[in-house]
């Protein structure tokens, strides 16, 4: 027995066939939407698609595709499986779950949410949970789980089910089979989550690019939009300040007024699907360590920072002391023409490592922002799993944590190289905009076991502009002095 | 299964394992109307003719086939071998025929309407995939459907053509299924006759000495096994022979003698055989010829009655003689 056309529908397997209109799926389209598209054209029961296509089949408790749920971010369905048997590319589910985007942004996803047109039409977006977009971006409608008298949430609705899915149980059709079998396009709509789906994953894939506190469940999308935009704009990338976002003051992040700084980023995982799902557990447990990273990206931090006080400053490091006690702008250039080449060169380290502490949050985001690792197609990863051992994996964190530290490192110096070029610029807003710091262990020699409490302590001094202490004022005096001999 | 073959001949070959079918004029003339069913969109359409004479065959080998040289593309086209047990109620109906169409949770637990709506959603998806509105389910054995499965096939078409898609329902069945449409017909399913089989084709056997020749031609040329291989049948059987010259279609005519001699005395019906009875026979001829027989002895007349003897095939043709005569008494007032 035989059935035409076999190569042009779903197939499951040699003898099988599923329902499903290959090239259906709209981009941008959620694995919940398509799920339930799925499970409506096919009306499977739940034991026959939890063999087919559940990672874990044999599993009782509800499926559900929630990002907050007992799951987590884990993608339940088998994704590669799932777009073979529908004869989609795997390329169409890029967006179709919240764990598909960085971890760094996974913080702003909220609860189920979708607009009730666009279910009508067919569609879903994982974006509608996103904090950013409060109504849908085609037709307005304020996204919300309430659709008609029920609310509806990310589990996927399977026979078991006393109600068909699509239909209220006031008797309302909200989901019609015509367009389950083939969603409305839409290419206003695709326009808009492509921007906003764009946003997210290259905000993620950053590395120097991060929430300040990701595990805080309290974190402001504001404030890490405007964080985002200013990193954005330092790094020379488009699409700053996305249209979506609700930044009051965008002005604040204006390239004129702020110090733009090359740094040298790395796409770590993210964006690039490629680098996504490498299976192996022991790069995905490196997340819950994140403070190995700390002491590994603070150590070359200061390294970098005792060379440059050492070998690019040498005698001329005294001027950071007295940079960091000049009372306003015109005791700063006044310095900076005093001292010549040695105090344009100390101002930059100044600014360098300002930067470093203040505006990327050094402390906090080495704290907070581990490194995610994935496999690239053609690289390989120097450890094979014939390496593992029960005693820590140590030969495979090794060679990560080497390439961990060339990235950071790498970083940290384009950070350097670029405030070195900028150093010659005295007298514009920069200086307004760095403040005044006194890193208190760069003058003197860093004890390696402390540091980072004197770095924080030495932030915490920076932001105390106005408190002073006696030998601060005794300095202060003494630069004031200097300044007028050399004016 | 045959015993002792010689060494050189394949056990996996078709004809060994009577897995194939040459194709023959009927066949195409099957297809011919089928595809002018097709163009006509036709709602339903029926093929009749007495057994063995290849119908199910030619669905199964050649059908598709013809029908996608003939519109250059694919063609929706579901076979469903109607099994011989009825079917108790409406949802083993829709499981049954998901299962033939190839549907992936057709056996899954549901209700009727479930499964009837999850047959016509696929074959929604079938159509839309070959890029028309179209689809057709061809029954084969369809002389065993009852009144209540032609009822809800009529639904199936009516939710499909609510859908904006054309279902075709095309049955194959024996002679048996000319009374069907007059019993539907002048009980309270006229509507189902009128939708499903008003359109018919009567399915001839090999009726000519031309037609006996097509069909061994397709033994000598027209066949290769195995594929890509350029081997005909006859040449994988007869190597030396076949490279000598032998063919089988120098000898339709004597088959066609052959064939009108055994036919049983007061024969009824036209001069027309079954194909499965001249296969068994030119199947037997082949193997005699591969055990080492000589050409010319193993293709003689004597040796055609006798591989059709063993085919019983005057009986055969003495059970459709005798259904004939009880559809001409029938039919006359």
């Amino acid at each position: 027995m035989s059935t035409d056309p076999q190569a042009l529908l779903g197939r499951h397997s040699k003898r099988s066939r599923v329902v499903w209109h290959p090239g259906s799926t709209p981009p941008y389209s959620s694995l919940w939407i398509t799920v339930q598209r799925f499970l409506m054209l096919n009306q499977p029961t739940r034991c026959a698609f939890a063999q087919d296509f559940l990672v874990h089949p044999n599993a009782n408790a509800s499926i559900s595709l929630d990002p907050h749920g007992p799951a987590g971010t884990l993608c339940p369905v088998r994704l590669r499986r799932f777009s073979r048997v529908l004869r989609e590319p795997l390329e169409t589910f890029r967006h179709a779950c919240v764990g598909q985007f960085p971890r760094a942004v996974w913080p702003f996803f909220g609860d189920f949410a979708a607009c009730p047109d666009c279910l009508r039409e067919g569609f879903h977006s994982v974006l509608f949970s996103f904090d950013g977009l409060d109504r849908c971006p085609v037709h307005g409608a304020l996204l919300s789980d309430r659709i008609c008298c029920e609310t509806l949430s990310n589990a996927m609705v399977l026979r078991e089910k006393s109600t068909l899915f699509g239909t209220c149980r006031c008797g309302a059709v909200f989901l019609a089979f015509a367009a389950a079998r083939s969603p409305k396009a839409n290419p206003a709509r695709d326009r808009a989550l492509g921007e906003v789906a764009n946003w997210l994953m290259h905000a993620g894939s950053r590395c120097w690019i991060g929430p300040p506190n990701p595990p805080d469940a309290t974190v402001s999308l504001v404030r890490f939009t405007q964080r985002v935009a200013r990193l954005k704009i330092a790094l020379d990338l488009p699409d700053a300040i996305p249209r979506w976002a609700a930044v009051s003051d965008a002005s604040l992040w204006d390239p004129s007024t702020v110090a733009v700084i090359a740094c040298g980023s790395a796409r770590m995982q993210g964006s690039d699907p490629d680098l996504q799902g490498t299976g192996l557990q022991w790069l995905d447990e490196r997340h819950a360590h994140p403070y190995a990273w700390q002491q590994t990206v603070f150590g070359d931090f200061k390294a970098i920072c005792r060379y440059l006080r050492h070998h690019t400053l040498g005698k001329g490091r005294r001027w950071i002391g007295r940079f960091a006690r000049a009372s306003d702008t015109v005791a700063i250039e006044g310095l900076l023409t005093a001292g010549g080449e040695e105090a344009r060169r100390a101002w930059a380290v100044l600014i360098w490592w300002q930067t470093c502490i203040r505006d990327l949050r050094l402390e906090n985001w080495l704290t907070s922002r581990a490194f995610r690792w994935g496999s690239v197609p053609g690289i390989p990863l120097l450890v094979d799993q014939r390496m593992r051992n029960k005693s820590g994996l140590a030969s495979a964190n090794a060679v990560q944590e080497w390439i961990a530290r060339w990235v950071s490192a790498i970083g940290l110096v384009a950070f350097w190289r670029h405030a070195a070029r900028q150093r010659t610029l005295p007298g514009d807003d920069r200086q307004r905009h760095l403040g005044r710091a006194r890193p208190a262990r760069l003058e003197s020699g860093h004890q390696p076991g402390r540091a980072a409490g004197a770095l924080r302590r030495a932030f915490r001094v920076c932001l105390l502009a106005g408190c002073c202490t006696a030998g601060q004022k005794r300095a202060a005096s003494q630069e004031q002095r200097l300044r007028c001999a050399a004016s | 299964m045959r015993s002792s073959l010689p060494l050189h001949l394949n056990p996996g070959h078709p004809v060994l394992r009577q897995e194939y079918a040459v194709f023959t004029p009927p066949v195409h003339a099957m297809a011919q109307t089928i595809g002018d069913w097709i163009d006509q969109r036709q709602p339903g359409g029926y093929i009749h003719g007495p057994s063995r004479f290849g119908k199910s065959r030619g669905v199964k080998w050649h059908l598709k086939s013809v029908l996608q040289d003939r519109f250059a593309k694919r063609i929706p086209l579901h076979i469903w071998s109607r099994p011989a047990e009825s079917h108790v109620n409406e949802g083993e109906f829709w499981v049954s025929l998901g299962i033939a169409a190839g549907v992936r949770y057709a056996p899954t637990r549901a209700t009727r309407g479930d499964r009837r709506r999850q047959l016509t959603e696929f074959l929604i998806a079938s159509a839309a995939a070959c890029g028309s509105n179209f689809a057709a389910l061809l029954i084969d054995e369809a002389q065993a459907m009852t009144f209540r499965e032609w009822n809800w096939l009529l639904g199936l078409q009516n939710a499909m053509d609510w859908e904006g898609y054309r279902l075709s329902v095309f049955s194959i069945a024996s002679h048996q299924m000319d009374y069907t449409y007059e019993l539907l017909g002048q009980s309270d399913h006229a509507h189902v006759a009128a939708r499903f089989m008003v359109a018919h084709w009567p399915f001839p056997g090999i009726g000519s000495a031309e037609e006996v020749e097509f069909v061994l031609r397709g033994y000598d040329e027209a066949s290769e096994w195995p594929a890509g291989s350029g081997t005909c049948y006859l040449a994988h059987f007869i190597p030396e022979a076949y490279a000598r010259g032998a063919r089988l279609t120098p000898c339709a005519g004597t088959l066609w003698r052959v064939l009108q001699a055994l036919l049983p005395a007061h024969y009824k019906g036209d001069a027309e055989f079954p194909m499965q009875h001249i296969a068994w026979a030119v199947e037997e001829i082949m193997v005699c010829a591969a055990r080492g027989d000589a050409w010319e002895d193993a293709t003689g007349e004597a040796r055609w009655i006798d591989a059709l003897a063993q085919t019983q095939f005057t009986d055969h043709m003495r059970l459709i003689s005798a259904a004939m005569s009880r559809k001409k008494s029938a039919s006359s007032p």
